[in-house]
């Protein structure tokens, strides 16, 4: 349990899950709460993994690294892509991890 | 904020890409449908369009590099289309007219981005070019170093993106600061100060130069390289400095007629405008050309193969703010006197679409978004005359191709804003350094308002363009700036009509301008 609250002392939790949704997911009806909830609780899918603690810390090492630009307000993956196009060598692990993990909004998004 | 963001979308993409294909389709040749299934279909052709442009272009910025082969294995679901800035495309005819401001459009608008990552994208893209520039002009011993890696007293080269801190630069945050909100300080005609100073920052640090480099003749957002050494202050001081090399522009081959575009920018309509005479002048010497004594412009206006609008076709409105403050019941029966004057545009534009192709860019005073990319004017502002097909609406800045020629230009702002933040005081000059520079506006988002881009920064000029035109500007000017590799580009800052009554000519074979005054009834050539 206290592992769950610790976790969910993210950024996304101070600054609001608004800051990056995508104009076409407006459609849907879910309202951020909900959104938020399904996030947070991952034991709603049992089909939904957990990432670990390791892997959690080398994502924030790549949001808090610098050489690669700002990170706050775009998703990581936009952010990979632009390293990528600058040729700053992002590491792989990173690409790997967002893509394990769609559904993740710790992991997709800064 | 929703609300008004869903109808800024639906407005802009109702109305098709224009270029896309030579004929322009406006709205009221388009069937009744509902309008919303329309802009799903136009969206979605908008959207196809822009991915497929990848394919068919290079990558973007610098030299093309292999994409690492763990992206194309662990591909991520959404495909990282990075906006290509549009290449210049093979003309079909010696005078096709190709639309390349593309990367102009705003489909998907964001506002909860930072502007911080314009920068980052405007630095990372350039990084690569101005290092080369670097490395070529000066010795390739010097190290090009990073900032945390330099050592005080040894000579090195850095690059960075170019802040300027000035104090006279007018701050919300200081406005705020203030009791009642009001502004400290009146407008001014220039914020330099002599204790402006310059400091260059890369993606981690930031550091402070001195030395021969003046900081008048500069503004911020410029991505440059300099050369110098680290004294035991931690300023950096400067012994000479360099910007991205000019890519070579497509040799051009003289046609056989002279072929002249016509430019003009700033009519100001308004209630109170006095130019509708001129305006008449203009009409009818394009119409009726072949009744013009001299031969010299008699030969320019029936060449004449399109007429570019650089903006401000109305005056911005004062009395609106006393309307908005009086009560409703009040103000039911006036109309804004704007909309009398977009209708005077209208039938003026009218006129001159029977003869030519216009081109309508917007300006700081039109009713289109204030921030730079401008978005094209909606066509249900020119009722009558985007029922013919010769009326194309476009964006601010404005990039396209007639045959052979690339021409960008813009209504102004860029050009302007760059004479507030410095002292540099000849307009063509201003035109000449933004070339060198690389940017079309490098004050945008920092004193000039701009979209927040993250994945491209469309202000980077990558293709030298063979004209590079402002309007708005107070008088005419033009050069033919000579760079390096026998690069030769057309400068010309259009004047205000308002206040000129003139129109410039631009001859499309040698690139020549002549400023034509449609102030008395016979046009003149002004020398």
């Amino acid at each position: 349990m206290s592992k769950n609250t610790k976790r969910q002392r993210t950024l996304e939790d101070v600054f609001g899950s608004n800051s990056t949704k995508k104009r076409k997911k407006s459609n849907d009806d879910t309202s951020n709460v909900d959104k938020q909830n399904i996030v947070n609780t991952p034991t709603t899918s049992s089909t939904v993994k957990k990432i670990s603690d390791n892997d959690l810390e080398l994502l924030r090492q790549f949001d808090l690294d610098m050489k690669f630009g700002p990170c706050t307000g775009i998703p990581r993956i936009d952010r990979y892509d632009r390293a990528i196009r600058h040729e700053l060598d992002p590491p792989v692990r990173v690409l790997e991890l967002i893509n394990n993990y769609p559904n993740d909004r710790q992991v997709t998004h800064w | 904020m929703s609300k008004t963001n869903k109808n800024q979308k639906s407005i802009t993409s109702f109305f098709k890409n224009p270029g896309q294909t030579s004929t322009n389709d406006s709205s009221a040749s388009k069937p009744k449908s509902s309008p919303i299934v329309e802009t799903k279909e136009i969206k979605k052709e908008n959207e196809e369009e822009i991915l497929k442009m990848p394919s068919s272009s290079p990558p973007p910025g610098p030299a093309p590099a292999p994409i690492p082969s763990a992206q194309l294995i662990l591909s991520p679901k959404k495909p990282s289309v990075a906006v290509c800035p549009t290449i210049q495309r093979q003309p079909t005819s010696e005078t096709e007219w190709i639309n390349l401001s593309d990367r102009f459009l705003l489909t998907n608008r964001n506002f909860e981005v930072q502007y911080a990552h314009l920068y980052a994208e405007r630095l990372g893209s350039l990084r690569k070019i101005v290092t080369k520039a670097a490395e070529n002009r000066w010795d390739r011993k010097i190290p090009i170093k990073r900032m945390n890696d330099i050592i005080p007293d040894e000579e090195c080269i850095l690059v960075g993106i170019l802040f300027k801190q000035m104090v006279l630069k007018p701050s919300i945050v200081k406005q705020i600061a203030t009791e009642n909100g009001f502004s400290l300080q009146p407008p001014r005609n220039r914020y330099v100060d002599p204790t402006d100073k310059l400091i260059l920052e890369e993606e981690t640090q930031r550091i402070e130069l001195n030395g021969k480099i003046d900081v008048d003749q500069f503004v911020t957002g410029i991505v440059m390289a300099i050369r110098g050494y680290e004294d035991e202050k931690g300023v950096f001081i400067v012994k000479d400095y360099c910007f991205k090399d000019l890519s070579i522009p497509k040799q051009l081959t003289p046609i056989k007629d002279d072929r002249y575009i016509l430019l003009a920018s700033g009519f100001l309509l308004s209630e109170t405008s006095i130019i509708f005479n001129q305006l008449e002048y203009l009409v009818n010497s394009l119409t009726q050309s072949s009744n013009i004594q001299s031969k010299q412009i008699q030969n320019i206006l029936s060449n004449i193969i399109r007429f570019v609008v650089a903006g401000n076709l109305i005056e911005s409105s004062n009395r609106l703010k006393e309307t908005t403050n009086q009560a409703k019941y009040l103000t039911r029966k006036m109309t804004a006197s704007s909309v009398e004057a977009m209708h005077s545009i209208d039938e003026l534009f009218n006129k001159i679409a029977a003869i030519t192709d216009i081109d309508i860019m917007p300006g700081v005073n039109d009713p289109s978004c204030h921030m730079l990319p401008q978005q094209p004017l909606h066509p249900c502002m020119f009722p009558s005359s985007s029922k013919q097909k010769s009326t194309h609406c476009l964006t601010n800045p404005y990039d396209f191709q007639i045959g052979d020629i690339r021409l960008l230009g813009t209504s102004g702002q860029n050009v302007d804003d760059i004479d507030l933040q410095s002292t540099i005081d000849d307009r063509v000059q201003i035109l000449e350094k933004c070339l060198d520079w690389g940017v079309i506006a490098p004050t945008c988002p920092d004193t000039l308002s701009c979209y927040p881009y993250v994945k491209n920064d469309p202000f980077i000029i990558n293709d030298t363009p063979h004209v590079f035109f402002a309007g708005n500007q107070p008088k005419f000017g033009t050069r033919l700036f000579k760079g390096p590799n026998n690069i030769e580009v057309r400068l010309i800052c259009i004047p205000c009509f308002a206040q000129s009554n003139s129109c410039v000519a631009l001859n499309l074979n040698t690139l020549e301008c002549h400023e034509i005054s449609f102030e008395n009834q016979t046009p003149q050539i002004i020398q």
